[in-house]
């Protein structure tokens, strides 16, 4: 007891003098605010947006990852768009590269645990879907009648197409919860389900009142398109009606950023990933060798990569129409709204139209006329090359052979490509690109509802 | 050299306002000299310490110390030296008078008086601490075949691994787990402390900001080894919980080397030697046909050739790329002082060349460290280092311009058509790009140690670890064909990084009972750690500058910027029961700016116990068991949410508007949580120290549990939310559950020759309990997957294999996916159809022998070896050259089986046959050092001459059949673990000469 006393008046003489000091020490993490306040230069604030001000930024972050997800970028980061991707998985662009995901893409043995390339581009693009939509949904709420929310809405439309057109059946969308902490998970949806958002969209871009001509056709074109990809020939031929040849619209590229850089360039021109297809697996249109003047390419003797690609070993041919780091790519051009009109015609047999529609879109350019070859499987075909040709390199040709398959009953054994592989192995199966392994994250994702056409 | 130590003291005690005259005239000192029982010899770096005072000192190189300005009295003062047993004696002080107290101490295999410094900032004695701490001393310096913090840890310390990830002089970032890999998804890297203040040793900050392809800079090696006193590794938050947030992956604590009261001591050293490549590059092959085409094993498995010759060529044997390059370092240090003041002052400079011609570091070091007696009760120090140095490194790795990838994917040719035998570039065009890191890091410390009372202590340490560094790099316009470098172009990017560190503790200290003794610590720490960086780039390079001013296209800025702040608050009482049992109780709360706004504070408990039971009267007296200390400790501490992780925020982008001019964007930058919290993990201890056989072998055991729970997961964002590609959530659990076992023994001590040896070993288990039901993580072929080793190798097995029609050849026509040739050969390799875990990607297994054999007390020879085992290693390297179609196994009908198979299973889009068996045993370090008679040093006016020839890397015995399974693409990355084309470890033969005055 003695002890506990002895120990308990020595305790009590000691904390006099240890109270304040303690009380000093930890005076020091009193004013939190002071000591914790860090500053943050570099970046935006969700709060710092929302505001009219702030639109011009917010449509312009938009159209950087559209870019982005359609030509892709030379860095910030390096990015294959559609363009680059689908035209790899067709038969537009072939490997020459060592990479093995991009092997993958170009051979249709997609292993989608192991496909970051194809995964970055089908995050890239959701990306665009959601800042175009974000951007829209500003303008609706602060500049409701401006083009650009127009044009926005557009560009979501056409992020939409790009789904439908290239991805297997069963792409989900998924919203973070503006109080930006709560995911909310989308249900896969059928191709159909897709084309109907990208109308959607579309169709709201056209009900905004101050939409221009520019809007308009690009509305026009992307639901007249969309209406294609559902087979529905005789509407979308309706909805091109409008959109005169001379339209054009573009997605710039800069020089001034890597991320402004072209993309298709970047992995073409600038270091060789691929090269312009050439009758690739057998079934590959001849882009090259038909020496077309919608199709032009050309190889470097020296500079860049020069005459072979990043393997040191295939022949490097560039497209002249990514020829730069700041060329354009087209997005929507009048001429595909009468390759719509020709194709609706062909559906229902009718030859002469259809002839009609594509030789004049060859006259402009000065290509001579071409002449019926007399068969309907030669007419699909000749029509679906025409298309590529036109189209080359603009994202269009994966949803083509789908639908020359899907809708002109070409056996896909003809459409894609076939036989051994000149990176090994033999060309896959796969017709469509697969939804990527990071989709399971979403827990209402389980696999494509449907890889066929 | 007398003049410097006055000097030096003048212009300390001037700054202080003191001169001699202002000590005490009611003061002593003691003094004496520490030998080793039995030989006499004097034992250096001894600590002398006046018990229950903040006062002490270490012995100089012939053992002796003195304490000076001791007010008169009576006093204990204990020795304690790693290696022996401690001792006190009783000192007593007359005003004027120097008390005498000499000590001689028996060896002892276990140390348990020896001193660690804790979070308070003040020494205990490993016998009050419930948990383990591995210490290493560098009494004599470094040890002879190291050059680097890291070098002189690895393989001696239980439980620390550090893979010495590839052999670029400057650029090859170790891999350090202590105790296995605490976090999934956060930096695994320890927390570094140097003289008491944080130091940067995050591996994200450390890299070099510009792509080498793979390999990256740390700056954990910025130390000249020769002033680091001592080393001590607390292995997790058992032993971090007073250092709270940031240290649950343990700590490394450096203290820097301090001065001798006496006579100036002099030490030079000169050191010179080679740096090695080890070799063992395979050749490149190409199986021919009768008409000189191309007929590899796969085309003549698909019918469509016959061999007829196999074409060889090695560029890297026959071109090599590789110099045997050179390494010099010239130190000198001085030590001294008075009662008042002493201190210590050193410079280095060094330079190593690398094994390219490209390749190389030149460093200068500068350290000046005082301490200054005020007074009886006040201590000042002042601890400053400044490391100056330049790095050249080439390309390598996953790298088209890298410099291996050009021989090890090139040619089995060496003509023109085939580029000389190189893949795109040959090794002399690709010493044009060079990347250089400019480094002046200063590190300093000021602390005070105030004893206005015997039962009361205060401290407080402020310190800055300020590093600017300046990585850049120039490609002169037309010499590298790729891409835009025809060009020319420059990057500039400049680093600025600051660590500021203050802490404050009061400790007071009574004994409420005869035979307890109490210490109540409350203190305080205020941590800030701040990255700015100015990027800027630019092309079309006006030939012959090396400067953005050359450029004129294609400028490029950018600025980086994190600021994360801790501030926390911590009260620790430690009981002790006649000074051999001992509880300890603590308790620390952090706030940080990393916390998500939703979130308060972390709190972080302690308690440890430690009984030192052979102490005891009931403990039997015998040789067996001379000592045994049990202990025991439980702590959590924390990794925090970093800069940004709990925020929303937009990233501003440059733009091609729809004018066609370049405007502002946003895009977003990343999804935070404003309820983030830190990391916690927790961690129990239990363990023993023994010695036996009058402490010729000593045992020190531990056991640990550590559990890392709400594990800050990078969860992986589902791309269909268009956010961001992950935001980091509190849903995993990760555990590390192993033993540490350390032996020292010395079995044979005669006058003649004394054999020491030190065995330490390790196992760790790892495992991902928790991911919150999210699905694996992967990175190809590594997945983060519950139930699992965190980043483990997974991919689908092979099954089996055989050359069923004899031919020589393991085909993978008519396999499962692969070619179908109707007619063709049957399958002959078989793979599973899933993927399964295949193996650890981190050691679990790390054995090391430490053996020191003294002859005639002049001549030393020391050896280690070091094995580190039970992990995998993905040799991408052979992948790729098996996809490249160059190698052995895919070009020689009758090559190895193996490997064969692995290439046809990597050809049917499967890596398992490459993710081998990466478990090694190396000779890390073999050493002699002869150190002259000292009568014969004292001829030449010496008082101790030393000569040292050391190697470094000399021999690995492996089953890994790449180069080198130690190498690690990226040493930086937190997971990824794989050999791709990287620059292994190379050889340092060393010889030195070290001379003290």
């Amino acid at each position: 007891m003695n002890a506990i006393l002895v120990f308990a008046r020595r305790s009590a003489g000691r904390l006099w003098v240890g109270a304040p000091l303690a009380l000093a020490l930890l005076g020091a993490g009193c004013s939190k605010d002071k000591l914790l306040g860090v500053n943050d230069p570099n970046v935006l604030l969700p709060q710092q947006i929302a505001s009219k001000d702030a639109l011009p930024a917010d449509f312009a972050g938009a159209l950087s990852d559209f870019q982005l997800s359609y030509s892709g970028s030379g860095g910030g980061p390096l990015t294959e768009g559609m363009i680059n991707i689908s035209g790899l998985f067709a038969d537009e662009f072939s490997i020459s590269e060592t990479f093995p995901d991009r092997i993958d893409i170009d051979r249709h043995t997609i292993d989608i645990s192991n496909a970051p390339e194809l995964t970055l581009n089908f995050r890239t693009l959701q990306r665009a879907r959601v800042s175009t939509e974000r951007a829209a949904g500003d303008y609706k709420q602060f500049d409701a009648n401006n083009p650009l929310h127009a044009q926005a809405l557009d560009l979501a439309g056409y992020t939409y197409l790009m789904f439908a057109e290239n991805f297997c059946s069963g792409v989900p969308f998924s919203e973070l919860d503006p109080n930006g902490i709560d995911l909310h998970f989308g249900d896969p949806l059928t191709t159909t389900q897709v084309y109907d958002r990208a109308i959607a969209r579309f169709d709201e871009a056209t009900g905004v009142s101050g939409a221009t001509a520019i809007e308009k056709n690009l509305s026009a074109l992307g639901k007249a398109r969309a209406l294609l990809g559902e087979g529905k020939f005789a509407d979308a031929a309706a909805a091109a009606a409008t959109v005169p040849t001379s339209f054009v619209y573009k997605i710039r590229h800069s020089a001034t950023t890597t991320r402004e850089n072209n993309g298709v360039w970047s992995f073409g021109r600038s270091i060789g990933r691929w090269t312009i297809g050439e009758k690739e697996g057998v079934n590959g249109l001849p882009f090259r060798s038909q020496a077309d003047v919608r199709t032009p390419f050309a190889q470097d003797s020296s500079g860049g990569v020069g005459v072979k690609g990043f393997d040191h070993s295939t022949p490097l041919f560039y497209s002249i129409k990514y020829a730069a780091r700041d060329s354009s790519a087209v997005l929507a051009w009048g001429g595909e709204a009468r390759l719509i009109e020709a194709e609706a015609a062909l559906s229902t047999g009718d030859a002469v139209t259809w002839l009609a529609k594509l030789n004049g879109l060859r006259a402009a350019v000065g290509l001579a006329p071409l002449t019926d070859p007399g068969t309907n499987g030669a007419r699909i075909a000749l029509h679906f090359q025409e298309r590529a040709f036109w189209l080359q390199l603009t994202a269009h040709r994966l949803s083509d052979m789908r639908r020359e398959v899907k809708y002109f009953g070409v056996p896909a054994a003809s459409v894609y490509q076939t036989g051994p592989h000149p990176k090994g192995g033999v060309w896959g199966t796969q017709v469509v690109l697969p939804i990527p392994f990071d989709e399971v994250n979403n827990p209402q994702f389980k696999q494509c509802l449907d890889t066929g056409v | 050299m007398r003049i410097v130590g006055a000097v030096a003291a003048a212009v300390v005690l001037t700054a202080l306002g003191l001169t001699p005259g202002a000590a005490e005239a009611q003061q002593g000192a003691i003094a004496g000299r520490v030998v080793e029982s039995g030989s006499s010899r004097g034992l250096a770096s001894a600590q002398v310490v006046i018990v229950g005072t903040t006062r002490g000192t270490i012995t100089d190189a012939e053992g002796r110390y003195r304490i000076g300005a001791v007010p008169a009295g009576s006093y204990q003062v204990r020795v304690v030296t790693l290696g022996y047993e401690s001792q006190v004696k009783p000192a007593e002080v007359t005003a004027g008078g120097t008390a005498t107290a000499d000590f001689a101490l028996a060896q002892t295999a276990v140390a348990l008086d020896q001193v660690v410094v804790t979070a308070t900032g003040e020494q205990q004695r490993k016998r009050q601490l419930g948990s383990s701490v591995a210490t290493v001393t560098l009494a004599s310096g470094a040890p002879a075949a190291t050059q680097s913090l890291t070098e002189i840890l690895n393989a001696r310390a239980p439980g620390v691994s550090i893979m010495e990830t590839g052999g670029t002089t400057g650029a090859s970032a170790p891999r350090i787990r202590i105790r296995g890999a605490s976090s999934i998804s956060l930096d695994n890297n320890p927390l570094l402390i140097i003289d008491g203040v944080r130091a940067d040793n995050d591996a994200t900050s450390n890299a070099i900001s510009i792509n080498l392809g793979g390999q990256t800079t740390t700056r954990l090696n910025d130390l000249n080894p020769d002033d680091i006193a001592t080393i001590e590794v607390l292995k997790g938050p058992a032993a971090t919980a007073l250092y709270g947030t940031a240290a649950a992956n343990g700590v490394i604590q450096v203290t820097t080397k301090r001065g001798h009261a006496g006579r100036s001591r002099w030490t030079f050293t000169v050191q010179g030697g080679s740096v090695e490549q080890k070799g063992g590059y395979p050749d490149n092959f190409q199986g021919l046909d009768a008409a000189g085409k191309n007929c590899t094993l796969s085309s003549i498995s698909l019918g469509r050739c016959t061999q007829a010759s196999v074409a060889t060529y090695n560029p890297l044997v026959a071109q090599s790329p590789f110099r045997t390059g050179a390494d010099q370092k010239y130190s000198a240090a001085v030590t001294g002082g008075n009662d008042l003041v002493t201190y210590y002052v050193s410079g280095d400079w060094m330079k190593e060349d690398g094994v390219y011609a490209i390749n190389s570091l030149r460093r200068a070091n500068f350290r000046a460290n005082l301490e200054a007696q005020v007074n009886p009760n006040l201590r000042l120090t002042a601890s400053t280092g400044y490391v100056d140095s330049h790095g050249s490194f080439p390309q390598n790795d996953n790298n088209v311009l890298g410099i291996l990838p050009q021989g090890l994917l090139g040619s089995a040719f060496s003509d023109d058509a085939h580029n000389n035998g190189w893949f795109s570039f040959s090794p002399k065009t690709l010493f044009n790009l060079v990347t250089l890191q400019d480094v002046g890091r200063l590190t300093t410390s000021g602390s005070a140690d105030w004893q206005p009372f015997r039962w009361l202590k205060l401290n407080a340490i402020a310190g800055l670890d300020n590093e600017n560094r300046f990585d850049n790099q120039t490609v002169q316009p037309n010499t590298v064909a790729f891409g835009s470098l025809p060009d020319g172009s420059r990057i500039a990017n400049r680093y600025n990084i600051n660590v500021y560190t203050f802490n404050t503790n009061g400790t007071v200290s009574f004994n409420p009972l005869s035979t307890l003794t109490s210490a109540t610590s409350i203190g305080t720490q205020y941590e800030k750690n701040r990255l700015q960086s100015t990027n800027a780039s630019g092309a079309v390079l006006l030939k012959g500058t090396n400067s953005l001013n050359g450029t004129a296209a294609r400028f490029s800025v950018a600025e980086d910027f994190s600021d994360l702040i801790t501030v926390g608050a911590y009260v620790q009482e430690q009981l002790g029961w006649r000074d051999r049992v001992f509880l300890t109780g603590s308790l620390r709360g952090d706030e940080s700016s990393g916390f998500g706004q939703d979130f308060g504070r972390a709190w972080y408990p302690g308690f440890s116990g430690s009984w030192v039971i052979s102490e005891e009267p009931f403990f039997p007296k015998t040789r067996l068991l001379d000592n045994l200390r049990l202990r025991a400790a439980i702590g959590q501490s924390s990794l925090p949410p970093q800069f940004r992780f709990a925020e929303n925020f937009f990233n501003p982008v440059a733009v091609v508007g729809t004018s066609g001019a370049d405007v502002g964007g946003i895009t977003v930058g990343g999804n935070g949580l404003p309820n983030l919290k830190p990391e916690r993990s927790t961690e129990t201890e239990l363990g023993f120290e023994a010695s036996t056989l009058g402490g010729r072998l000593g045992l020190d055991f531990t056991y640990y549990d550590k559990v890392s729970k709400d594990a800050l997961l990078s969860r992986v964002l589902a791309p269909s939310l268009g956010e961001a590609t992950s935001r980091f959530e509190n849903i995993g659990q990760l555990s590390n559950r192993g033993a540490e076992l350390q032996v020292t023994a010395t079995p044979l001590r005669m006058n003649v020759a004394q054999l020491d040896l030190s065995v330490s070993g390790s196992v760790n288990r790892n495992r991902i309990d928790s991911m919150g039901k999210l699905p694996p993580i992967i990175f190809d072929p590594q997945r983060h997957v519950q139930g699992f080793p965190a980043g483990g190798y997974w991919a689908r097995p092979i099954l089996g294999f055989q050359d069923l029609n004899h031919d020589g050849i393991i085909s993978r026509v008519n396999c499962k996916g692969g070619p179908q040739v109707a007619g063709g050969p049957a399958c002959e390799v078989t793979l599973g159809d899933t993927a399964v875990y295949l193996g650890s990607s981190l050691p679990t297994k790390l054995l090391s022998l430490g053996t020191t054999l003294t002859v005639l007390g002049n001549l030393k020879l020391y050896g280690l070896l070091d094995y580190k085992g039970g992990m995998k290693q993905y040799n991408l390297t052979n992948d790729f050259r098996c996809q490249f179609q160059n190698s052995k196994a895919a070009n020689v009908i009758g090559s190895d089986l193996q490997d064969q198979a692995a290439c046809a299973a990597r050809l049917l889009g499967d890596v398992a046959g490459y993710i081998e068996d990466g478990s090694f045993l190396k000779l890390r370090e073999l050493s002699a050092t002869y150190r002259l008679p000292r009568v014969v040093s004292q001829r030449v006016g010496s008082s101790d001459v030393s000569f040292t020839v050391a190697g470094r890397e000399l021999a690995t015995w492996t089953k890994y059949r790449g180069i080198d399974p130690e190498v690690i693409q990226n040493g930086g990355a937190n997971y990824t673990q794989r050999d791709f084309l990287t620059q292994p470890p190379v050889r340092h033969v060393e010889a030195s000469v070290k001379v003290d005055f």
